[in-house]
């Protein structure tokens, strides 16, 4: 992209183009809404769209953000292509979308317009572009401050002090790869496991522990359960 | 056995045809007029293929004829000795929702988010590989436990699929709306309080409606309406049982058909019918109209309560006398022959005179340590019990006309034959246990048990609904399940009755995905029609779904829980192109695939196909899943379509063809059906095995004793102590922990929650029954009954009509405590809410048509469950297929839950409805619904070919 191109995106659709209606700075809280709900829709692809939207920080191409997908771990599991994540995003607001015809010139509204008066359909605007960009919105960024893995496991570590204790043991486990059974018999027989009161006389099960760090970004499966960054990050900070 | 349509005319072509070819030996040259084909059929014939529906569970005979490899038309088979050759138009509907023109005629897999409404084309190959390998993914990351299956809500489910898959699975949990909140309760119950069975017209356990030789005086029909939900069978056997003089009694809300034409209609406020209950036996007691001879004989109401157990249970024989221990324990009674306290004793010939219990008092009990308490006998226990029910009181509560409660009580008690059917009304609220007691209890009290005329009867061969086959779960030589799988099912501890069934609680499992606590459900695999239209306070769900790891829908078109939830859609065969047997009392039907459309399979293949690709992947029990010898009785699955046809006619000891060339036919004559042993079944001697004569003992009743109990009396068990066993041991060949709270023996009355946390602002007690025109969730796309019946209607009376300006006819809107976020799913541990953004999607509440009458009881209001599937068609919001016209978002999932099923509130929750307008988008005019006419489609073989 080079200087003398107009720096305004195009915005896609018109959650979008709200978006850029709006202080830059300060994203209405429904905005954030949107994008969270669009990250935890479905928890296999909870942190791809989450690092989707760290990653676009700065303005990438749409194949480069494809290639990282296609590089994590949580990809294996995806019912959704990396096409397919990246424009979850668009459509939820989280990421922009901004298309570059070959003179790099963006085509924005404006000139969707110019080319339309110059007889262009459609479908031949759309053929122009031979760029495609994504950039993550205020409210995307706001989304994964929101949802920041530290702050998600000190939350979920955090819950409730009888368990902490287990959390924290948990991933110290898994600073080495780690089956399901290795991780009963870590926990087998830990008080937090015992029922409660209101519980029915059920014992929390240990993979509950398993799968709320999982959620929060702590642990991820490579074939055992291993500690993520920010697990590593999270158990340096207590 | 099907016939072709062969004439005189094309007989004699035939007949040309074979000399013809005869004639080929003498070198003759023939003319033929063969053309080469690659049909299985003959143009324009038209074949008749005897088969059975499967749009409700009433199961009735069906005759299908097929044209050119269509089906053109149906009708009823008069081989069915229930129906009769009667249909009703959700049979007759088979056509339409057979070449539905949204039909999944292939796996589909989404595209974008959940919520949204775009999918693609997979083969069956890739989408069982994702399931299977989700599914071993799943296994070796978190275990067993999380997987989660679901059935119901109509749609010809066959209802054992689920439970067998998971059981050979090791793990995990099943549900469906209905279960605790719809038949469970009755069908667990009663067998054990009357001896016999449950008496749901129904699921087609009274088979003396249809009996020709005996009369019913007195019928009472207690929350069930069979004019409404089996018009061709039990609703047509009722007309005939009226018109040749049976009384009958109606406990309904609504006016129904039969409720017009009751001796006495009782319009009961929803969820009060225990209340009544105990009325009715207070009364019976008070004048002494119980069978005195039957109860003091045949029944547990005089065994000697334990005054010192919280729960009332009866008190055992260990505690009384010395010399009797675990091994032998019994009951004990109050003889007045002897004027002691004697064990109980299964009657026999040679000591039926020596037995004199005493129906009613309290007695001094010396226990065998010494100490002397007073026992009172149960029948005590319950006059006690009953006291407060008087006429007065219980037409207070229940909001009847005391006089018509009399007449009502009187036309029950007096009569020479009867007794109470009990539906499905009573189970759809919290006091469900209590009610199937309280009824199986009236009729032992007053002996309607086994005698001609009785609902509660056993006939060798009653038909069922297929619920659970005998043996087909069975019991296997391979441990597919330890004890502690089968504990860890969600809320079975606290909720024993749901082991009837497999199942396990639905608010256990909604709040195990929403807090991952014990354990968090990961794969949902769901079979039936639409979740979001069943599921009580639905709009609860909506939340849960984001948690669950993958979610597959198999059904036979989409659906509001496809868009909302699914990730992968699999297409299931309608009824017309299933298989299974349905036994319709002496008669054998044979469902039997018609055609097969596109890709679509049976369901209860799919799950044979499914895993078949688990054992290929390793999983050991579904590897012994098809293993005979691991199996034992319980039936393998099946390699392939053929074999399973196979083992559906190995039911009856026949090849699949042989089936088909015999059925419909009479496993016994009429004659001999009917011929039953009545009072004998019970008063007969015992049979040992194998018809060989048992003990000198008689048969009496022996699945009413708790499980302590080694020295069976065999006596019916309307004082349930059972229950309460059941309650702190469970049912299962190993001791499970005790739930929380005890299940207590006798019926009690608990007021409805919402009328008393929320009646002021919410002034109508709603309730939901059924109609003739759909099954549960079923046939809402079918175009010529969405005409007849294009929008819920909404049932309310003249006075509340006036009252807030509305006019028959009228769109009205409906909300609920939880539409209005005032009573939200929250942590059953910590009570933090979790649900309220998914309930603020109902926030508007929900539409409905108002049909003012004076036909439904008092400050009560009656809507349908319904749901709008024009808005899965393209450009529209599919959430509005669930959100518009859909009353179980009014419903309650919260709050109490009765201790044995753990039952949550469908019926007699408070609403308040207001004049509305149409909502935008609802189809309502007869052409709204063209697009859904069928598109009639060749025999593809279905996806299993």
């Amino acid at each position: 992209m080079t200087a003398s191109h107009a720096s305004t995106t195009e915005p896609v659709s018109a959650v979008a183009a709200g978006l850029q209606a709006r202080q830059e700075n300060q994203p209405a809280e429904e905005d954030v809404a949107r994008v969270v709900d669009c990250i935890c829709n479905h928890p296999r692809h909870r942190e791809l769209l989450y690092k989707t939207l760290a990653l676009c920080g700065e303005e990438r191409d749409e194949s480069e953000v494809e290639s990282y997908l296609q590089t994590q771990l949580e990809q294996a599991q995806a019912l959704q292509t990396p096409y397919a994540l990246v424009h979850s995003l668009v459509a939820a607001g989280g990421l922009v979308q901004t298309r570059y015809d070959a003179a790099g010139a963006v085509l924005d509204s404006t000139r969707r317009a110019e080319l339309a008066a110059q007889g262009l359909d459609d479908d031949a605007v759309a053929a122009l572009a031979v760029r495609r960009t994504v950039t993550t919105t205020p409210a995307g960024r706001a989304a994964v401050v929101l949802l920041d893995p530290e702050r998600r496991i000190a939350a979920c570590a955090n819950a409730g002090p009888a368990r902490r204790d287990a959390f924290v043991r948990l991933l110290e486990h898994c600073r080495e790869p780690r089956s399901l059974d290795s991780v009963k018999r870590l926990l087998d027989g830990h008080p937090a496991l015992e029922p409660t009161a209101r519980s029915g006389g059920q014992r929390l099960h240990a993979v509950y522990f398993i799968d709320r760090l999982t959620e929060a970004g702590g642990l991820v499966w490579d074939g055992s359960w291993v500690i993520t960054e920010a697990g590593k990050r999270f158990l340096a900070s207590v | 056995m099907s016939s072709t349509n062969l004439t005189r005319r094309s007989f004699v072509k035939a007949s040309a045809l074979a000399a013809g070819a005869a004639a080929l030996s003498s070198g003759v040259a023939t003319v033929s007029n063969l053309v080469a084909s690659d049909k299985a059929y003959a143009a324009d014939e038209v074949k008749l293929v005897h088969t059975s529906c499967r749009a409700c569970i009433s199961n009735c005979g069906v005759i299908a004829h097929v044209q050119n490899g269509r089906v053109v038309k149906l009708e009823g088979d008069p081989a069915d000795p229930m129906s009769e050759g009667r249909v009703c138009p959700k049979g007759l509907s088979g056509i339409q929702a057979l070449y539905h023109p949204n039909r999944n005629k292939y796996p589909m897999k989404r595209v974008g988010d959940r919520g949204g409404n775009q999918w693609e084309r997979i083969t069956w190959e890739e989408a069982i590989d994702t399931i299977a390998d989700a599914l071993m993914d799943m296994k070796e990351k978190t275990g067993l436990e999380g997987l989660l299956l679901s059935t119901g809500g109509g749609g010809n489910p066959q209802f054992f699929s689920p439970p067998r898959f998971r059981n050979f699975w090791g793990a995990g949990n099943v549900f469906e709306p209905g279960c605790a909140q719809c038949y469970l309760p009755r069908s667990y119950t009663m067998p054990l309080i009357n001896g016999v069975g449950d008496t749901s017209i129904a699921d087609s356990n009274c088979a003396e409606l249809y009996n020709p030789n005996v009369s019913i005086d007195t019928y009472v029909m207690w929350g069930t309406g069979p004019a409404q939900h089996a018009p061709s069978s039990a609703g047509r056997a009722v007309v005939e049982l009226r018109a040749a003089g049976t009384q009958t009694v109606v406990i309904d809300p609504r006016f129904t058909p039969d409720a017009a034409r009751a001796d006495v209609w009782l319009p009961v406020r929803p969820g009060t019918d225990v209340a009544m209950m105990l009325g009715w036996m207070r009364y019976l007691i008070e004048n002494k109209l119980y069978d005195k001879d039957f109860c003091a004989t045949w029944t547990n109401l005089p065994f000697l309560v334990d005054p010192s157990d919280p729960a009332g249970a009866l008190l055992r024989a260990s505690k009384v006398f010395s010399d009797v221990t675990a091994e032998n324990e019994g009951y004990v009674y109050y003889d007045e022959a002897s004027g002691k306290v004697a064990k109980a004793f299964a009657l026999a010939p040679d000591n039926e005179t020596s037995y004199h219990p005493a129906l009613f008092g309290t007695f001094d009990v010396t226990l065998a340590d010494g100490s002397t308490v007073k026992a009172k006998t149960a029948f005590t226990a319950y006059q006690e019990q009953a006291e407060e029910y008087t006429l007065e009181h219980v037409a207070e509560i229940c909001r009847v006309n005391a006089d018509d409660l009399e007449k009502a009580i009187r036309l029950y008690a007096e009569c020479e034959s009867g007794g109470i059917s009990l539906g499905v009304a009573t189970d759809q609220y919290p006091q469900s246990a209590q009610a199937a007691i309280g009824a199986a209890a009236l009729d032992c009290m007053m002996g309607y048990i086994d005698k001609p005329g009785s609902p509660a009867n056993s006939f060798p061969h009653s038909a069922e609904s297929t619920v659970f086959p005998d043996g087909f779960m069975g019991t296997a030589p391979y441990q597919f399940q330890t004890p502690e799988n089968i504990t860890n099912r969600l809320g079975y501890v606290e909720h024993k009755g749901l082991g009837g069934w497999m199942h396990s609680h639905i608010p256990t499992i909604l709040n195990a995905i929403l807090t991952g606590e014990p354990y968090q459900p990961h794969i949902w695999i769901e079979r039936s029609g639409n979740k979001m239209a069943m599921l009580g306070n639905s709009a609860s769900w909506v939340d849960a779904f984001p948690k669950l790891d993958l979610i597959v829908h198999m059904y036979m078109y989409p659906t509001s829980f496809s868009t909302e939830a699914a990730d992968i859609l699999l297409p299931t065969a309608e009824w017309l192109e299933t298989a299974f047997l349905q036994g319709r009392l002496y008669a054998v039907l044979l469902r039997q695939p018609v055609t097969n459309l596109f890709e679509c399979i049976d369901e209860t293949f799919i799950w044979s196909v499914l895993a078949k690709a688990l054992a290929e992947r390793g999983h050991v029990g579904m590897q012994k899943a098809f293993d005979p010898e691991a199996c034992g009785s319980t039936p393998t699955y099946w390699n392939t379509l053929e074999e399973y046809y196979e083992f559906v006619a190995s039911n009856v000891g026949m090849t699949w063809d042989e089936l088909v060339a015999k059925a419909p036919y009479n496993d016994v004559e009429p004659e001999e059906y009917w011929n039953a042993p009545y009072e004998q079944a019970y008063k007969g001697l015992a049979q040992g095995r194998d018809g060989e004569p048992g003990d000198s003992a008689y048969a009496g009743f022996s699945g009413c004793a708790a499980g302590d109990i080694k020295d069976n009396p065999k006596k019916c068990g309307p004082y349930g102590d059972v229950m309460t066993y059941i309650g702190r041991h469970g049912a299962e060949k190993f001791d499970m922990p005790a739930a929380s709270t005890e299940y207590l023996p006798m019926p009690y009355y608990r007021e409805p929650e919402d009328i008393q946390e929320y009646g002021d602002d919410y002034p109508l007690v709603l309730t939901e029954g059924r109609i003739p025109y759909f099954h549960h969730g079923t046939l809402r796309n079918n175009p010529y009954i969405r005409e007849i019946y294009p929008a819920p209607e909404v049932w309310i009376s003249p006075e509340y009509a006036a009252e807030h300006g509305i006019s028959n006819g009228d769109w009205v809107n409906v909300k609920s405590p939880r539409t209005d976020g005032l009573d939200v799913f929250s942590n059953l541990d910590t009570g933090e809410e979790l649900t309220a953004e998914g309930q603020r999607i109902v926030a508007d509440g929900v539409y409905g048509v108002a049909h003012v009458t004076e036909g439904i009881a008092k400050d009560c209001a009656y809507m349908e469950r319904f749901w709008n599937p024009e808005f899965l068609e393209e450009g529209q919001d599919p959430r509005k297929s669930w959100t518009t016209c859909n009353m179980n978002v009014l419903t309650k999932n919260t709050g109490y839950y009765n201790p044995e099923f753990g039952t949550y509130t469908l019926r007699g929750i408070n609403v308040k409805i207001e004049k509305a307008a149409r909502p935008d988008g609802v189809w309502y005019e007869p052409t709204d619904f063209a697009p859904w006419l069928p598109q009639p489609s060749e025999n593809t073989g279905g996806g299993a070919a």
